[in-house]
């Protein structure tokens, strides 16, 4: 590594590190200020500073997770994580699948056991549920899922839907404009 | 296409925008206000700032462009809602250790999943620090006399597995580039 790639590393490491504690907290006063005002101008002080967060958040999750135990009941029900979701959709693969083999071995198994009555109904109704609980699932998720998933998730629905609003509703209000513009816009 | 639109950002162009650098530039908000919520509406009147005035700008510097227009939109709003106080804080899902709150837009799987192995994978003493200082949310005064080392020592542990974990994200970005 050169000097000058080493100066820039260790420039972009101070950045990386102002940022940090700023994120945290343990700038105080003129430090603080100092860094805001490079925030207005400065766009690796910005990026630095997305950087942090992303960071510090991302370390929180993991230690979340690895200290789950010490976490308040009210708030592991609110923990989600990838782990989770596959064992409770796995679980709703496994219901489902055992409900499609029982409804297709149903006359057999009733004459084996004779079950009292049942309500076929009811049953299609709990695979609709378990297909509704994996497709909700699956759309509460931000990424993309393997092509194997129901992801019903468009392009368009990972954009925001004031994005959609402000930008055709722009357009469509400059369209209404139907008459030759008389000034130079450059 | 009428007059008013010319010049005007195509739709599709704004949207580019959003999906390239909206996650980064949400981080970037609730570093600034402390609140993903309002990190939130400083976005959306980024972006609608974008709309209006995005023809303006040159391709190559638009990102910037959207930065500075978050920075100064989340400036006016930290004077107006009198946040200043707030942001000498730490961040909001700091503020009761609750990790529970956190919004799911500003990290990622893949990116937790990347930390969980450059975390495990730094000495002991190191990971030590990292889970004191932000899981407990200790400061390192009291982490140093916890563990009977030098605050100096304490602070560079820090800021040594920062940098590991650091260098492993912007290995990511560039790999996804």
């Amino acid at each position: 590594m050169t000097s000058e790639a080493s100066y820039e590393r260790l420039e972009q490491d101070e950045l990386d590190w102002l940022a940090f504690c700023y994120v945290s907290g343990e700038l105080q006063g003129d430090e603080r200020s100092a860094f805001e005002s490079r925030l207005a101008d400065d766009q690796s002080a910005r990026e630095a500073l997305a950087l942090a967060v992303e960071l510090m958040q991302a370390i929180g999750v993991v230690e979340t997770h690895e200290n789950e135990c010490v976490v308040p009941a009210a708030n592991q029900r609110r923990l989600t994580t990838w782990p989770r979701r596959i064992a409770w959709m796995s679980l709703g693969a496994s219901a489902a699948l055992v409900l499609a083999v029982v409804w297709s071995q149903l006359d057999t198994i009733t004459a084996v056991f004779a079950p009292p009555p049942f309500d076929r109904r009811e049953l299609a109704e709990v695979w609709s549920q378990t297909r509704e609980t994996v497709r909700e699932i699956v759309q509460s998720e931000p990424y993309e899922f393997p092509a194997t998933m129901e992801a019903e998730l468009s392009s368009e629905e990972s954009l925001p839907s004031w994005i959609s609003a402000a930008v055709f509703n722009q357009s469509a209000t400059d369209s209404d404009l139907d008459r030759p513009s008389t000034h130079d816009e450059s | 296409m009428s007059a008013a639109d010319e010049g005007k950002l195509e739709p599709s162009i704004v949207a580019a925008l959003y999906l390239d650098h909206g996650e980064e530039l949400r981080r970037f908000l609730v570093g600034l206000v402390r609140d993903p919520a309002l990190a939130a509406d400083v976005l959306q009147t980024t972006f609608a700032r974008l709309v209006e005035r995005g023809h303006e700008t040159r391709q190559e510097t638009r990102k910037a462009w959207l930065f500075r227009v978050a920075y100064h939109e989340a400036m006016a709003i930290r004077r107006r809602e009198a946040v200043g106080d707030k942001v000498v804080r730490q961040v909001a899902w700091q503020s009761n250790g609750d990790w529970s709150t956190i919004d799911d837009r500003l990290v990622r799987f893949e990116t937790v999943e990347i930390i969980r192995d450059e975390l495990a994978s730094l000495r002991p003493e190191e990971r030590q620090v990292v889970r004191m200082r932000i899981y407990e949310d200790k400061t390192f005064a009291v982490i140093a006399k916890e563990l009977q080392i030098p605050l100096g020592t304490a602070l560079g542990r820090m800021r040594t597995a920062l940098m590991k974990l650091r260098e492993r994200l912007k290995r990511r970005d560039d790999e996804s580039k």
